[in-house]
């Protein structure tokens, strides 16, 4: 049987009406609201909110009948008149725009390769006199054919 | 045609069936409408979005496979027809990140009770008022959960697809919307009870 903890979790989430309760949950509920005073007490509580809600429930839609028909028809209309996506179309930009960042991650990880070969290559025979024992400037050096 | 799944109907609106897409707008329209309200807060932006959606379904249409058509691309899972409306029309409601009016006297107005009273009609207007404020006080996807599970009993499965949520942050949209709610409209809830008692 569910636990008032549960239950109590149940009603502030979804309410007091059981066809809100999740469907896997609602005899669980049902079951404890049967014999439990306290279930029902709290039901009771839930239920003056819900009632509340249910004065903001749905407005009627404007129009109706003739009119809501004439609308639909305008709207479907207007929006059938947009083209649509050819199969496959719309994967593109996305796969376009992967590639160019992939580009632009390779463009910039080769320049800066340059860069610091370069760099290493101009500060090898001044630096390794004073940095005999740095790796990377012995690697520069080795570099400086 | 018209008793034809929404599945159906989409995959022959992706051949450029315009009458299949006018019967999927007719099904879904008014609920559509009725869920961007409550998240917008106002019906001229809802509409507006409902549109975009709807413009976007039909867009999108040829590229439409049901959840248990499993397509020689591999990609499983997908969306039924109305779990993928609502994700668009959610994620468009949220996008659009304009608070709404708090207070919609015109709207609150035009809640039609014949039977009641000029005083009853007075109080119920008052109620619905003071409703729609504490709704529009919500945070958007508080607001967006309520008008899906509350107002469209809509199944948290669903809700929390178009949300694009898992069903445990549903529930937890769902009890701070209602904790909110219940403390801003204490007042009234007790007098409701008091009525019922």
């Amino acid at each position: 049987m569910m636990k008032l903890d549960r239950f109590t979790e149940l009603l502030d989430a979804y309410g007091a009406e059981p066809r809100r309760w999740p469907g896997g949950e609602r005899s669980a509920a049902q079951g404890l609201l049967s014999v439990s005073a306290e279930a029902r007490a709290r039901l009771a509580a839930a239920a003056a909110l819900d009632a509340l809600l249910d004065q903001a429930a749905d407005r009627p839609l404007a129009g109706g009948g003739a009119l809501e028909e004439a609308r639909l028809a305008r709207l479907s209309a207007r929006i059938t008149a947009a083209p649509q996506t050819p199969l496959g179309e719309s994967r593109q930009p996305r796969d376009r725009g992967l590639w160019v960042k992939a580009a632009g991650l390779a463009a910039a990880a080769l320049i800066g390769f340059i860069v610091s070969w370069t760099q290493l290559v101009d500060m090898g025979p001044a630096s390794t006199s004073t940095l005999s024992t740095t790796t990377s400037f012995d690697v520069a050096e080795d570099l400086s054919w | 045609m018209q008793d034809e799944a929404d599945d159906a109907l989409m995959r022959r609106a992706g051949h450029g069936d315009k009458a299949a897409f006018a019967v999927l707008l007719r099904r879904h329209l008014a609920r559509a409408t009725a869920v961007a309200q409550r998240i917008v807060g106002n019906r001229s932006d809802a509409e507006e979005i409902v549109q975009e959606a709807f413009l976007r379904c039909w867009q999108k249409a040829p590229e439409w496979r049901p959840a248990n058509d499993r397509a020689a691309d591999g990609q499983a899972n997908r969306a039924q027809f109305a779990t993928w409306l609502y994700r668009v029309l959610v994620n468009l409601c949220l996008d659009r990140r304009r608070r709404p009016q708090p207070v919609e006297l015109e709207a609150a107005g035009e809640i039609a009770d014949g039977a009641a009273d000029g005083y009853d009609q007075r109080l119920r207007n008052e109620t619905s008022r003071r409703v729609a404020t504490a709704m529009a006080a919500l945070p958007e996807r508080q607001r967006a959960a309520l008008a899906l599970c509350y107002y469209e009993d809509m199944g948290n499965i669903e809700a929390a697809a178009a949300l694009e949520i898992s069903v445990g942050a549903l529930e937890s949209l769902l009890v701070r919307a209602r904790r909110a709610l219940r403390d801003s409209l204490a007042d009234l809830a007790t007098e409701n009870a008091k009525e019922r008692g």
